[in-house]
């Protein structure tokens, strides 16, 4: 279980988080959604341990690791996933999985890894940097589930991709959730969200102002698209 | 036409100095992001490293050429340790200045006991003479130092592409905070890639020790045309430092037939043009640097 509490983020003097509290439960699917700028990013970041300038509660397992650096936390199975994707072009495919050191017993085999995502086996001697944008996504995510990640922060993993590849990460979040895994989905795509998490959190100005369920997202659709300026 | 080819030659054996010095300066600062001003200094112990050895102790060259550049990494590991790892938080100024100020240190204190002349190191007796390629004799010492330095260039260059090691240089070459948070523990290897890095300029101070004279600031003239060429071929790229480097041998030992007095000046201009065009380097990226 991975618990946020109250936290808050500087970049030099201005501030960018001025609050953001949320809660995911493990095996759960759990979105932080919110317009640009918002600072949802960030919060990623400072839950990884890459951005230092912060303060409040990060718990993993009612454990305190808002200190810890970040290749710490990724070792206790938290797998970040960014939203440039974050590939690497010098490595090859199969370079870019086999980075991460298998940190549980959790981790995917590259067999199982394969056959869930055929399309990297076939280019796995390919650079990085060949690859499209929806198979880069699909790498970057297969990559911490070959470290073992039990928890997986995703990073708006629908930008800019075509619907039919929107429909692809669909997916694979519920296949990652149906193996019990977590997933804490940073989004702006309220729509996206819905179909694939349990519980959202709303965040404006660096501020987590509401957790919704499903179905109140549902009914009160027209007033949180607003919200979120779409 | 000959007059060319033999510069060519002997551009190509400045190429093999500056090929392995800006090999090392290139790892190092793609893992570090520390641009290394102390490797010409390093180089010199490497040299002045071989030149005791054989003195003090009768080591030959042969054993030199091991010795010496193992010494100069425990050099260098020692300095990362104790004192370059405080400063990797801040600008990489800073980092530049204290390893400026270290090379201060280390070229005086080499003055200090061996004064500025310099001292003389004799070509191993197996290398002695010179082979006749083609059309001209050339000295035996001099194409070993070429063959050498490409072996050696060539081995490197395995090591970053085909092991764990160097795809962890690669990896945070490219992008450090990302590496990190994949869980590799980027900073346990940085110690030692400094180390490896500073070790191929200890080699390549050995190398120059029978055919320049070894005095404490033999690295200092150097080491300016190194930064250049790390410039020149993008920093942090391992191909780019040594293509750019055998290339930058050459255009100077060509330029010093032509035309003398820009001999030393082109590789400065080559810089400015290339970063007109393409500033992260011929062969860099431009998110890494």
């Amino acid at each position: 279980m991975l618990v946020v509490d109250g936290l808050q983020a500087w970049y030099g003097e201005s501030q960018v988080l001025h609050g953001v509290t949320l809660e995911v439960g493990d095996g759960r699917v759990v979105t932080l959604v919110g317009r640009n700028g918002m600072g949802k990013t960030t919060a990623l970041r400072c839950i990884m341990g890459i951005h230092r300038q912060k303060r409040g509660r990060i718990l993993l397992d009612g454990r305190e690791i808002g200190h810890l650096p970040p290749q710490q936390i990724a070792r206790m199975g938290i797998g970040w996933v960014q939203d440039d994707r974050g590939i690497y072009g010098t490595l090859s495919v199969l370079e870019n999985l086999l980075l991460p050191p298998v940190v549980s017993d959790e981790s995917w085999s590259l067999d199982k890894i394969f056959s869930v995502f055929p399309v990297l086996k076939d280019q796995a001697a390919q650079s990085g940097s060949k690859l499209s944008g929806g198979e880069q996504q699909m790498l970057a995510i297969a990559r911490v589930l070959r470290m073992g990640a039990r928890i997986l922060l995703l990073d708006e993993p629908t930008e800019g991709l075509a619907p039919l590849l929107v429909e692809r990460v669909r997916e694979i979040v519920k296949e990652i959730k149906s193996h019990g895994l977590t997933v804490l989905l940073v989004e702006q795509n309220l729509r996206f969200a819905t179909t694939v998490a349990d519980t959202h959190h709303l965040i404006v100005n660096g501020r987590t102002v509401r957790s919704l369920s499903n179905q109140e997202v549902v009914r009160e659709e027209r007033e949180l698209l607003e919200y979120l300026g779409v | 036409m000959e007059i060319v080819l033999v510069q060519v030659f002997n551009g190509l054996i400045s190429g093999a100095f500056y090929a392995l010095l800006s090999l090392g300066l290139a790892v190092i600062f793609g893992m570090l992001r520390v641009v290394n001003f102390m490797h010409g200094a390093l180089y010199m112990l490497g040299a002045f490293g071989a030149y005791l050895l054989g003195v003090q102790l009768g080591v030959s060259f042969w054993w030199a050429l091991i010795i010496s550049p193992l010494a100069v990494a425990a050099v260098g590991f020692l300095l990362e340790r104790a004192l370059l790892r405080r400063l990797y938080d801040l600008n990489v100024l800073y980092n530049l200045l204290l390893t400026f100020g270290l090379t201060l240190v280390i070229q005086d204190a080499m003055r200090l006991r061996f004064g500025v002349q310099g001292v003389p190191y004799s070509i191993p007796a197996q290398l002695r003479g010179a082979v006749l390629i083609g059309f001209m004799f050339f000295p035996t010492y001099r194409l070993f130092v070429l063959g050498f330095s490409v072996l050696v260039c060539l081995g490197v260059w395995w090591l970053i592409e085909h092991t764990r090691v160097g795809m962890i240089i690669r990896a945070s070459t490219e992008n450090p905070v990302l590496t990190r948070a994949l869980g590799v523990d980027v900073d346990r290897w940085i110690p030692l890639v400094f180390a490896f890095g500073v070790a191929l300029a200890g080699l390549a101070g050995v190398l120059a020790a029978p055919m320049r004279n070894v005095s404490p600031l033999m690295g200092a003239d150097l080491i300016i045309t190194t930064f250049a060429i790390v410039v020149i071929g993008g920093m942090g790229s391992i191909l780019g430092s040594v293509v750019t480097g055998f290339f930058v041998g050459v255009l100077s030992a060509l330029g010093a037939v032509y035309y003398p007095p820009a001999a030393n000046t082109l590789v400065f201009i080559v810089m400015a043009i290339v970063l007109l065009f393409r500033p992260s380097g011929l062969f860099g990226s431009p998110e890494a640097g």
